[in-house]
Formats: C-alpha cells, sequence, structure tokens
C-alpha cells in the first residue's frame, strides 16, 4: 500500500490549557526536572501524542466532545506521521461523527473533532493520574474495562 | 548402686531439673538427649558434684563457679542436688544368694554468692545420706564413708566420662610421657591402692629414720656425712619426681584447654567455609536480581508501548471506526467511488466521438463542453481518490482487527498478557531481594574477628603446652643424674653397713623395713600389672568387637588393641604392624578405643554403678556405631566380675547405663534405643532461640528445659530448625 498522505502537518494537535504540566509530568519521553529519567510506572504516557490519543479514546467512549476555547497546542500534525494508523482512525472518526465522508476535504475539521474529544478525556485521565503514586495500573485497567464496553455484545457476553 | 532419679537446682543453668533413671535390668539405658550447650556437661558435673562434692569435678571445674551465670552479683544463691539411688548387698545364705535392695537419698547443698564476673565466695557444702524406708527417711552417719564403700572417689573418671575428654588417652596433642601416666593413674584409680602406699610411705620414713640411727651411732663422720648426703640426695630426687608429676597435670590441663579452644576454632571455620559458598550464592542471587530488574524495564516498555498502540485505539474507537468505514461502503456501493467517468471522458476525447454518438473534433462545442466537464471531474475525483484510499485502508484495519489471531479481545488479551508477565516478575525480584537480605545476614554473623580470637587462644595453650614440655625436659634432665647419686650413695652406705658390725640391731632393722618396702612394693607392682593385662585383654576384646575386626582373618586392619608394660594403649594391625593413632585410625576407631579402655576399666574394677557417659557416639557412624551401642547397652553381654566360670546374677540386675546423647549421635541406632532405654529426657537450653530452636520458649532467663521427648520425637519446647534431619515426630510439650 503506497505511503498515507497527512494533509495535518500544519495544523495543532490541543489539550486545554490546565493541564499542560500534568501533560509533561506523566509523558516520560522527556526527562524529569533534575534530569532523571522518569519512571514508566508514575509517567505511563511515552509522548503527547500517545497521551491525546488515550484522551481521544476515552472522549469517544463518553460519547461527547468539549469545547477547545481553552485549549492550547502541544504540537503539530506533522507527529502523526510517524504512525499513518492514526491518520486513518482521525478520519474514519471524523466521518462518523459528522455522518458524511465530505469532512474529509475539511482537514481542520478533522483535527477540531479529535481536539474536542481529547478535551474531554483529558481531565478524567489527569486526575486519575494524580490520585496514586504509580498511575500505570489504574490508568491501564480503566482503559481496559472502556475497551470492554466498546465490543460488540456477542463479543461480550463471551468474555 | 543403681540411679532413681536426680533433682538438680540452680547448678549453673539447670535451675530446676528433674531427671528420672531406668531401673528396668531388661532395659537398663537411659537417654538424656541434648545438643551442644543444651546442659549436658552441666548435667554430668551436677551427677558428679552431688556424689563426690567439689573432689568430683575437674580441677578447672572447682575455681569456677557453678550458680547461674546471671545470678544477681550480692545475691545468695542456693546450689542443691539431690540424686536417688538404690544400693543392692547379696549374700550368701544357706547355699543361696539373697539380695538386700535399700533406696538412698544424697542431698547435697552449698551456698554460692557472686562477686563480679568471675569472683564468687563458696561456703563449705553439706552432704546428707538418707535413707528411703515406707515409713520415712533416715539420716545415716558417716555418709562419706559409706558413700566411698558403693562407689569410691578414685572411680569417678572411670564410671562418669566424657566422650571427647576420653580421647586425651590417645590425643595427638599431649606427649607419650602424659599418655602412659593418665593410663597408669586411670588403672591405679581401680586398686583403692591408697591404703597399700601410704603403707609404703611409712616404711620409708621408718627405714630413713633406721638409717639416721646408724649413722649417729656409728661415730663415723664418714657414715653421718654418707647418710646426710644420701638423705639430701634424695629428698631432691622426690623434689624432681613431684615436680614431673605437677608438670604432668598441668600439661594434661592445657591440653585439654588447647583442644576445646580447637573444637571451637573448627567450628568457626566451618562458617568461613560457609562463607565461601554464601558469597557464591550472594553472587548468583545479585546475577539474578539484575537480570529481573532489566525485565522489568523491558515489561515497563512493553507496558508503555500498548498504552500507545494500534491496538489500543481500535478497542476503544471501533464503533466510531466501524461506522466511519461503513458511511464509505455506502458510497462504494452507489459508485461514487472509486471515480471511475475521468477515464471514461478522456477514453470519448481520443476517439472523438461521444457515447452518444456526437462528434467531438477539435474547437467544437461539443469538445469544449467535455474538456470543461474533464477538468471538474479531475477536482472531483481528486477528493475521490482520497475517500478510495481511506476505504480501502479502513477496510483493511477493520478486516485485519475484527477476525484472525486479534479476533475481539485484542488488546485486551495483550494487556492481561503483560500484566501477568508483570506480577510473576515482581514476586520474582521479591524473592530475590529478601534470598539476599538473608544471605547477606548470615555472612556478616561469620565473624572473622572471632576465629583470629579463637586461633589465638588455641595458640597460646600451644605455646604454654610446649613451655610446660621443655620444663618437664629439664625436670628430667636433673632427675636423672640425681638419681645416679641416689643410686650410689645408696651402694656407698651399703658398704658402710656392711663393714659396721656393732650396729647389727640397727642394719637389721632397716634390713627388715627394707624388705617390707619392697614387698609392699612388690605387691603394689603385682597388682598394677595384673590389673592392667585384665584391662589390657578386655579392651581388646570390646575395642574388636565395636570396629567388626575379626582378628583371626588374614590381612585385617586391626588384629588387637593393647596396654603395653609402660601403659602406652597401642593398636596392631593385621601384619602385627604398630599403627600410630593420628594418622592411620580414623575419628571412630579411636573413639571406640578409648570406650573400650573405659569399659574395660569399669568392667575391671568390680564395682557396680552406674555407668555415666556423655557423648560416646560423637564422630561414629554406620557400623561402628550400632555395634558400640550394642556392647554398652545390652544387659546380655555384661561380663562377670569375677573370675572365669564365677558368673553373677546381680550383675546383670545391676547393669545401668546413663547416656547424653546428640540427635546425631541418636540417628541411626533409632531401634536398638527403642529396644534397650527405659528413660528418655530431652533437654533443651532456652538460649538457643531463635538460631536453633523453632519456638520462642518465653522464659525470662537463659535455662535448661526437660521435656519427655524421647529419641524418635519433638514438641514445641524441644523443636529444632533441623529436626527435619532426624525425621522426629512432632508432640504436644509434656514437661
Amino acid at each position: 500500500m503506497p505511503a498515507t498522505a497527512n494533509p495535518y502537518v500544519n495544523l495543532e494537535l490541543k489539550i486545554p490549557n490546565q493541564y499542560s504540566e500534568d501533560f509533561k509530568k506523566y509523558t516520560s519521553r522527556f526527562k524529569s526536572e533534575d534530569g532523571s529519567a522518569k519512571d514508566i510506572d508514575r509517567s505511563p504516557f511515552d509522548r503527547y501524542v500517545d497521551f491525546w490519543w488515550a484522551a481521544i479514546g476515552v472522549g469517544v467512549c463518553e460519547g461527547r466532545v468539549s469545547n477547545t476555547d481553552d485549549s492550547e497546542k502541544f504540537v503539530t500534525g506533522v507527529v502523526l506521521s510517524q504512525d499513518p494508523w492514526r491518520i486513518t482512525h482521525l478520519e474514519l472518526l471524523a466521518i462518523a461523527h459528522t455522518g458524511s465522508a465530505d469532512v474529509i476535504g475539511r482537514p481542520g475539521e478533522v483535527i477540531e473533532i479529535a481536539n474536542g474529544y481529547a478535551a474531554t478525556g483529558v481531565p478524567i485521565l489527569v486526575e486519575m493520574l494524580l490520585k496514586k503514586l504509580e498511575p500505570i495500573w489504574d490508568i491501564s485497567n480503566y482503559l481496559k474495562n472502556l475497551a470492554a464496553s466498546q465490543q460488540p455484545e456477542a463479543a461480550v457476553a463471551s468474555e | 548402686m543403681k540411679f532413681k532419679s536426680a533433682r538438680i537446682q540452680n547448678f549453673k543453668l539447670l535451675r530446676e531439673v528433674a531427671l528420672d533413671f531406668s531401673v528396668d535390668p531388661n532395659r537398663p539405658v537411659t537417654v538424656i538427649r541434648a545438643e551442644n550447650g543444651s546442659g549436658k556437661t552441666s548435667a554430668l558435673s551436677a551427677l558428679q558434684w552431688g556424689l563426690f562434692g567439689d573432689a568430683g569435678l575437674e580441677e578447672s571445674a572447682q575455681k569456677v563457679r557453678l550458680s547461674p551465670s546471671d545470678w544477681p552479683d550480692g545475691k545468695r544463691c542456693e546450689i542443691r542436688v539431690q540424686i536417688d539411688f538404690a544400693h543392692t548387698v547379696y549374700d550368701e545364705v544357706g547355699g543361696e544368694v539373697v539380695a538386700k535392695h535399700t533406696n538412698y537419698r544424697i542431698l547435697r547443698t552449698v551456698a554460692e554468692t557472686p562477686r563480679g564476673e568471675k569472683e564468687f565466695t563458696r561456703e563449705s557444702d553439706q552432704m546428707h545420706l538418707f535413707e528411703l524406708t515406707d515409713s520415712g527417711s533416715e539420716e545415716q552417719q558417716g555418709a562419706e564413708v559409706r558413700l566411698g564403700e558403693m562407689l569410691p572417689r578414685e572411680m569417678k573418671n572411670v564410671f562418669f566420662t566424657d566422650g571427647d575428654r576420653a580421647m586425651n588417652f590417645v590425643s595427638p596433642s599431649l606427649t607419650k610421657n602424659t599418655k602412659q601416666h593418665q593410663v597408669k593413674e586411670a588403672i591405679r584409680s581401680l586398686l583403692g591402692l591408697s591404703v597399700l602406699e601410704t603403707a609404703l610411705e611409712h616404711i620409708r620414713k621408718a627405714t630413713s629414720k633406721f638409717n639416721k640411727q646408724l649413722a649417729e651411732a656409728s661415730g663415723s663422720a664418714e657414715a653421718a656425712t654418707v647418710h646426710a648426703q644420701l638423705e639430701e640426695k634424695r629428698a631432691e630426687l622426690k623434689k624432681h619426681r613431684d615436680r614431673l608429676d605437677d608438670l604432668d597435670k598441668q600439661i594434661e590441663q592445657i591440653a585439654k584447654k588447647e583442644e576445646e579452644a580447637d573444637r571451637k576454632l573448627l567450628q568457626a571455620m566451618k562458617g568461613v567455609e560457609d562463607h565461601a559458598e554464601l558469597a557464591k550464592k550472594l553472587e548468583s542471587a545479585r546475577r539474578q536480581l539484575k537480570e529481573a530488574e532489566e525485565a522489568e524495564q523491558r515489561l515497563k516498555k512493553r507496558h508503555q508501548a500498548l498504552l500507545g498502540s494500534e491496538s489500543m485505539s481500535w478497542a476503544l474507537l471501533r464503533p466510531k471506526l466501524t461506522e466511519g468505514l461503513a458511511v464509505l461502503a455506502q458510497l462504494a456501493d452507489k459508485g461514487v467511488i472509486p471515480a471511475t467517468a475521468l477515464p471514461v471522458l478522456q477514453d470519448r476525447l481520443d476517439l472523438g466521438r461521444c457515447i452518444c454518438e456526437t462528434e467531438l473534433s477539435e474547437g467544437s462545442t461539443a469538445r469544449n463542453n467535455v474538456l470543461r466537464l474533464l477538468e471538474t471531474q479531475r477536482k472531483v475525483d481528486e477528493e475521490k481518490k482520497i475517500l478510495t484510499e481511506l476505504y480501502h485502508r479502513g477496510g483493511v484495519v477493520v478486516r485485519n482487527r475484527s477476525t484472525g489471531a486479534e479476533g475481539v479481545t485484542g488488546w485486551m488479551g495483550e494487556y492481561d498478557e503483560l500484566a501477568k508477565d508483570r506480577l510473576n516478575n515482581k514476586k520474582l525480584l521479591e524473592n530475590l531481594q529478601n534470598e539476599i537480605k538473608a544471605i547477606e545476614i548470615k555472612i556478616s554473623a561469620i565473624d572473622q574477628g572471632t576465629i583470629e580470637e579463637l586461633k589465638k587462644a588455641r595458640d597460646a595453650y600451644r605455646a604454654d603446652k610446649s613451655r610446660k614440655e621443655v620444663d618437664r625436659q629439664d625436670v628430667e634432665i636433673n632427675r636423672r643424674p640425681c638419681e645416679r647419686v641416689v643410686a650410689d650413695l645408696e651402694v656407698k652406705w651399703e658398704q658402710i653397713k656392711a663393714a659396721n658390725q656393732k650396729q647389727r640391731t640397727f642394719n637389721n632393722r632397716i634390713a627388715v623395713s627394707q624388705d617390707l618396702g619392697a614387698a609392699v612394693k612388690n605387691t603394689l607392682d603385682e597388682l598394677q600389672t595384673a590389673y592392667m593385662r585384665r584391662v589390657s585383654d578386655r579392651m581388646n576384646v570390646l575395642f574388636l568387637q565395636m570396629v567388626g575386626a575379626d582378628p583371626t582373618a588374614a590381612g585385617g586392619v586391626f588384629k588387637q588393641a593393647e596396654i603395653t608394660p609402660d601403659y602406652e594403649i597401642k593398636v596392631l594391625s593385621g601384619d602385627n604392624r604398630t599403627l600410630d593413632p593420628d594418622h592411620e585410625l580414623n575419628g571412630a576407631s579411636k573413639r571406640a578405643l578409648t570406650l573400650s579402655f573405659i569399659w574395660a576399666l569399669t568392667e575391671v574394677s568390680e564395682v557396680v554403678a552406674p555407668r555415666v557417659i556423655d557423648t560416646p557416639l560423637g564422630m561414629m557412624s554406620g557400623g561402628v556405631k550400632s555395634r558400640v551401642v550394642e556392647i554398652i547397652s545390652n544387659p546380655d553381654l555384661v561380663p562377670f566380675t569375677g573370675e572365669a566360670g564365677d558368673e553373677q546374677p546381680q550383675d546383670r540386675q545391676e547393669f545401668q547405663v546413663i547416656l547424653f546423647l546428640t540427635r546425631q549421635e541418636i540417628l541411626m541406632v533409632e531401634n536398638l534405643l527403642d529396644a534397650r532405654a527405659g528413660q528418655v529426657k530431652t533437654l533443651t537450653n532456652s538460649a538457643s532461640y531463635p538460631i536453633d530452636l523453632l519456638n520462642d520458649p518465653k522464659v525470662e532467663q537463659p535455662t535448661i528445659l526437660v521435656c519427655d521427648c524421647n529419641h524418635r520425637q519433638h514438641c514445641p519446647v524441644c523443636a529444632r530448625k533441623d529436626d527435619d534431619q532426624h525425621h522426629l515426630i512432632g508432640q504436644t510439650a509434656t514437661h
């Protein structure tokens, strides 16, 4: 299959302003203030985009988008080229959200839909992260329960 | 004499210990089971002290306090040992042997007041002997004499034996002279010869007096001078001999201390060997811990990757992704995607004719319309191309994630797998960390400093012993010329006496006293030699039985054990070579040799008394151990105490053996003890918790505890951490 085109390179991926410090804290790719590597159990997400994506997942499972007026950019869409599957998932999500394939012609709207779902999910994740010194297990179990709720009924019944 | 029971109070850590002894002639053995440091030696000493007082203790023990080590300074401690025993006298009445049994109680008490770590004051001990009857007890007069008749004090080391101390008879750390002296003294102790020795001393003194009278009466200056010189030299010679005896005793004492220090050092050195083993284990555990920590990091990375994975996205967004794809599928169904109009229009332009057959020639209106349509379609197709690609990509995702190996659970299954792996690794980490901690504690317990101190102490005793042996040599060097001078002077004196007819009376007296002295000395020597031969013969029989040797078999390892005329214990091999005990007898054989010597002494002594042995089976295993236990415990093997053909039934009735054994000694002879032991008790030192004991004894002071556990049992009081090795059966505490 040919390489996936990325029409979102210059667009802004955003999160709510008030959580930008938490965003940095719980992402382990970047070192701590004292220069030491972060413990993964305390900072479960590798990159910002991983945190943002988990927040999108939470937002989708919550079934709502939130206002992004108080959101700020943390990175541009260029980062999506590193994982082409994200582009596919974002676009199918946008089509499902609007009910029309026309949204693909409006890249800004695709990203805005994603930012809206992320704005719903970030506060929920941050609240969970703050509760424990090593929150990786609480986060993981929460996401697993969400995932279970998204499975088709027949599959859920058989588990 | 047969012990029935003993009650010991405040004797070392035996604060309140009651022991019962088997009086069953068919099961004559009493076993007191105790590990090292659990009161065996103290119990043995208590029995000896109870019978003989301070004289019953080793010389070094006489200077050591008897009260418990934590008894408060300045507080008077009452030490008490009570022994109940039966004594049977056999009389021939009307051609029949009639037995008369009497029950006695010895009660010995002393008060001791500790005054600092090693200082103490001890009052004179009091001993009472009571005859016990149905109507009560009656104190006996002349208790010490009565007791001496039943069990002479000289026999104490014969009937009360420390298996380790008995090894001194063949110990390589003692000189030959010292060992010969010990053997000779042990045999002389059988003879009760103090009366004869005293008589000999009296005769010597009388002889000396008569010689002096002769010298004075002779009026001869030479005679007086010779006599004076002779007396002087005799006195000097006696000093040398006394000094030699004293040095021999000191050397014996130091050798015992050296052996004890060596034993402690070997035990500590074993810890060093364990140290190397532990260091290896520690290195291995640390290596495994490092691997587990690296695995932990890898698992964490895997965990993190799962939280940013496509499979998680699919798991959370599945309904929306499927819905989005369904919209695209509808477009595909309607033919909106993939775009097909552009190729058709291009074809028609190339053909120059529309589908409706209209000419599409250059510059014509129809051609221009088609060209405009083509341009518009190109823009629409660009969008449709993107949708088409998305439809294909999305279709692949949905198809792959909905079926096959991913199935429904997909990310959840991956997460469950990871969680299990992380949990297992976490447990492994914890186990390794605990293991490392435990090993480090064990290593730190092996105190290198202590080993150095023990080495110093052992070497100090060795040096001291060497100095004493040098002193002994010096004394010996001086004794020999002195002996020669005395001999020369005696010859001269005889010549003077012979020349002086006037002094015949004195000469006669001197001659009579000398003859009498010679007769007593010869009797002494003959008795000693006779007893020595009897002990030697019996020792030989017992030793060969214990080691399972057949003296008639050609090429056998052992042919004979004997005591030589100069009181050396020797072993001959099958080819008549004298074996060196240091290098050619293993530990078990040496032990059997000394045990057979002691046993022979008890049998030849003709004294009927309990035979008490502490740790007789150390270093023994297998066949030697079984045979030794069989020989010393079987009432049917009791030899007669008289001449051949003069067996006395009372010997079997009175046979009693008391053994202090560790669990290791009991191993593999349990069946024999089942058959022979009429009483078994266990002693346990409370201070052995928590290192060796399983359960906290919950006592305020270190003390020796007694329970009724036999050689096959353990209970909450005596249970030890290594009891599994001895296949013991647990029972509730009975004490």
